[in-house]
């Protein structure tokens, strides 16, 4: 094709729905390992209970099918280019964040819809309705993991989601050609009406009754977070593997040019400036909101709030923007 | 005729993509020691540590890692449920426009806040879970905000001039011994350095670690000089702060008007020379102690609800260490947004 | 009695001697009609006594290992393991590499089902908006793994080397840090379907 039909097509992609999906691998036996105590030995981490099923399944008792995405908006692999790629704004525009002229690789979860839209957590209207997803398609997840940390002493951390749904995540690759490498942009919502931790294994000594379970709970209710990692136009996402064989997660800073990292740039006038009132003008920022966090409670019923045990109200953390962050591993 | 699938039984694909054989046959188990052990270990950068104190279990993660950040949250706020004996709609930690490290408009450079060792401990009561922390090993920079609420324990240094303190003492005019001390502190003692240890307090003087507006001297506390002698002390040991007050001196200010707190030790050119260690933010449902990183026979009590610990150093230094200037005047908050703002991006 | 039997039966065999196979045309092919589509049933493992990179060596300890043995046991481990595939793969010129290593495990499935299906009902109402055809992958019921394993890693070298000094071809420089790895073992549950279209 030349140029000019090439440029007539708006992106290529496949879509994918799961329909009447169930996910049960409480009879497979998974560890993971690698997680060294302070002697050097290996620490193993069973996993256990874990399922994904239809919402409802009142802690993985009851596994149903469930279809998660919709034809209208699937999960998706695309190939667009960085112009025609939009993300969603704090005050509910869709702006450009991925930069112009190259090609982007996009794994995307159901999209959030650019007008209409359900209720992400029910009943629980600041987490946005405008998520794709409805009832029928949000899920129930579960994990149990077993931490063998000291001889005869086991930590059980098993975790029950309600009604989950992950509208509007998405990861985006592309080639930068400046920094030669990889870079990208990522997004993670996670919308939850309920969220429970439970630190002991159901059926084991002190966690037999509702009453002993309920006591070792710690419920988070209308959970939500949107994890904004990069803005492709001047802050993507880099993850490098350094040359002695450790990673560094970096967010650089979005005032400078990469063409020339270390060079000063002011930012009250000129390119600093505009770079800088762009990037706090359209860069995503990260939220997380837990409305109602307890522990040592008992829900009345489904999705309901607790009542007794210590109630932590709520928690949350807004507009979180990093001008800067790098990180980097190193042995312990 | 359309011919049927053959039976699943009979169908097997096989796919085999090793072809060499294992030599292990011969392998003979045998007890390694130490040093051998710690050749095949795999490098990894979390690992897993346990403790017990008290009567409680403690599992943490720790990271290896070393973060560098320049970070603004509009909103951060843990913990807002009403509370006996404190005001309805407020929160443990209420902090808006909170940042950490600093930006420079004219260079664009970052002076980034500095983290190692993060890690993520839970404290177990039995099999219950009864707190949770986040600790950094080492936390160094500038952290800044509109506190309008803080819960912890936060320990503060005041240092400053004697000549500066002097200025600050207002005496009445029959208060003779109030004249006196501020004769010697502004004369004999203008040059000394003298410090005071000041902490969450609310408007009385009384130590207030739960839902602090203001921070200051408790009632009791003194001035000291560190350099001073045994005598210089025993002088000022006889004043001692008393609601918020000090030889007439206002000792409790409130929180608001600190924007930015330097966290680690600065020299004379304002340059970060040393990290604070045992700075954490837990949350727990009864009071925990958690173990003291700097010193493991100590422990740091945490009351229920949500805690923030930025501690005294292991040689007693304070991991906020502010003028007598600034704590009377107030800290300008340093600019933490690139461009015409300096917080709220 | 058994010359009788013999005798129905020889006049039965030669009268089906009589029918003829012929073919159908294709009016007659064309008015059957089946089910379209695949069912797979499968096993197969990968490197389930080792690769072709490295033997298996006799003990653990890593400084007495040949210059092409390599155990992948688990840290701590006595007893050696042998080696799973290892695919590296670098992102970044004169970068590190992201390694997914020690991949190995025997994987059977029964009854995965692969067909095209006209979607224009159902759904909660999007069937009939949506009215396309898709490729619906039928998820096995069940999936079995036995000493399945994969490890996540990052690494300076895109080949693994013996990096303990001693060693046969020993390479000091090389570093490769574990994120985690796990093993599998067992039944996992998937019921449903993927169903697969293009998206413009």
């Amino acid at each position: 094709m030349d140029d000019s039909e090439l440029s007539a097509v708006d992106g290529a992609g496949i879509g994918f729905v799961l329909d009447g999906i169930v996910f049960d691998a409480t009879q497979a036996t998974i560890t993971i390992n690698d997680i060294t105590n302070g002697s050097g030995q290996n620490v193993p981490i069973s996993v256990k209970e874990f399922y994904m099923a239809a919402a409802g399944s009142n802690k993985g008792t009851t596994l149903n099918p469930t279809n998660v995405g919709r034809l209208a908006y699937p999960f998706a692999l695309n190939l667009a280019k960085g112009e025609a790629l939009r993300s969603l704004r704090e005050d509910g525009q869709w702006v450009q964040t991925t930069p112009s002229n190259l090609s982007v690789l996009e794994l995307t979860f159901p999209s959030l819809m650019t007008s209409g839209g359900n209720a992400c957590v029910s009943g629980f209207a600041e987490a946005g309705s405008n998520c794709s997803s409805r009832a029928a398609e949000k899920v129930d997840l579960g994990i149990r993991y077993d931490f063998q940390v000291a001889a005869g002493r086991t930590d059980v951390l098993n975790f029950d989601i309600g009604e989950l749904a992950m509208d509007g995540s998405y990861l985006r690759l592309w080639g930068d050609s400046t920094r030669s490498q990889l870079v990208g942009e990522a997004r993670l919502n996670i919308y939850a009406k309920t969220f429970e931790l439970m630190s002991c294994a159901a059926g084991t000594t002190n966690c037999a009754t509702a009453a002993e379970q309920a006591a070792r709970t710690i419920y988070l209710t209308n959970s939500y977070a949107n994890v904004s990692l990069g803005y492709g136009k001047t802050q993507p996402l880099l993850f490098d593997v350094t040359s002695n064989g450790q990673f560094v997660l970096e967010l650089p800073n979005p005032v400078k040019d990469p063409n020339n990292p270390t060079a000063n740039v002011d930012t009250r006038s000129g390119i600093g400036q505009q770079r800088a009132v762009d990037f706090y003008a359209n860069a995503p920022r990260t939220n997380i909101v837990i409305d109602n966090l307890n522990a040592g409670g008992t829900r009345p019923g489904a999705g309901q709030l607790p009542t007794g045990g210590y109630n932590f109200g709520r928690n949350e953390i807004r507009g979180l923007s990093f001008n800067y962050l790098k990180v980097s591993s190193y042995d312990l | 005729m359309r011919r049927s699938f053959p039976s699943v039984k009979t169908a097997c694909a096989v796919l085999c993509a090793g072809l060499i054989g294992s030599g292990v046959a011969h392998a003979k188990l045998e007890e390694m020691n130490d040093s051998e052990l710690s050749d095949v270990t795999g490098q990894a950068f979390i690992n897993l540590t346990t403790d017990a104190a008290n009567g409680l279990n403690f599992t943490r993660v720790n990271f290896g890692v070393d973060v560098q950040t320049q970070l603004n949250i509009r909103q951060l706020r843990l913990g807002k449920y009403d509370r006996s004996g404190e005001a309805a709609g407020t929160a443990d930690i209420d902090i808006n426009n909170f940042a950490l490290g600093a930006v420079d408009d004219v260079t664009g450079q970052v002076d980034a806040f500095r983290i190692k060792n993060p890690f993520l401990e839970l404290a177990y009561s039995g099999n219950k879970v009864v707190g949770v922390r986040m600790g950094f090993g080492e936390a160094q920079g500038y952290l800044s905000g509109d506190i309008n609420r803080m819960t912890g324990n936060i320990a503060v240094d005041l240092y400053g001039k004697g000549s500066y303190l002097a200025t600050q003492m207002n005496c009445a005019w029959y208060d003779l011994i109030c004249a006196s001390a501020k004769g010697l502190v502004g004369g004999t003692y203008a040059n000394s350095d003298f410090s005071a240890q000041a902490q969450l307090v609310n408007g009385s003087g009384d130590a207030d670690p739960v839902r602090a507006t203001m921070i200051g001297m408790v009632d009791g506390q003194t001035l000291s000089i560190p350099s001073g002698s045994g005598f210089d002390n025993f002088l000022l040991g006889l004043f001692s702060s008393s609601n918020c007050s000090l030889l007439s001196t206002q000792t409790c200010f409130p929180l608001a008007n600190y924007g930015t707190f330097p966290i680690g030790k600065l020299n004379s050119s304002n340059q970060f020379v040393s990290a604070a260690k045992g700075v954490f933010l837990s949350l727990q449902t009864q009071n925990v102690q958690w173990r003291d990183q700097q010193d493991a026979s100590q422990f740091i009590s945490a009351l229920a609800g949500a805690f923030m610990n930025i501690p005294r150093n292991a040689d007693g230094s304070a991991a906020i260490n502010t003028s007598f200037q600034e704590a009377f005047n107030g800290i300008p908050r340093k600019d933490t947004c690139f461009g015409t703002p300096n917080k709220g991006c | 009695m058994t010359s009788k039997v013999c005798g129905v039966l020889l006049v039965a065999l030669a009268l089906n001697a009589q029918a003829e196979l012929q073919a159908l045309n294709d009016a007659d092919l064309s008015a059957q009609s089946g089910q379209g589509g695949v069912y797979l049933s499968g096993e197969f493992s990968i490197n389930k006594e080792g690769g072709v990179l490295w033997n298996t060596p006799a003990s653990v300890t890593q400084t007495g290992w040949a210059a092409n043995e390599r155990s992948c046991h688990a840290p701590g481990s006595t007893a050696t393991e042998a080696c799973g595939m290892r695919l590296a793969v670098r992102s970044e010129a004169a970068g590190g590499w992201y390694v997914l290593d020690n991949l190995k495990g025997t994987f059977s499935f029964e009854g995965l089902t692969l067909r095209t299906r006209l979607i224009n009902s159902g759904f909660g109402g999007d069937g009939a908006l949506f009215n396309q055809d898709v490729i619906e992958l039928g998820l096995p019921n069940e999936v079995k793994y036995k000493n399945g394993s994969f490890a996540f890693a990052v690494a300076n070298q895109g080949g693994w080397r013996n990096n303990k000094a001693g060693a046969a071809a020993a390479d000091t420089t090389y570093q490769q840090t574990n994120i985690f790895s796990a093993k599998l073992d067992g039944t996992i549950r998937m019921q449903g379907n993927v169903l697969i279209f293009p998206k413009n």
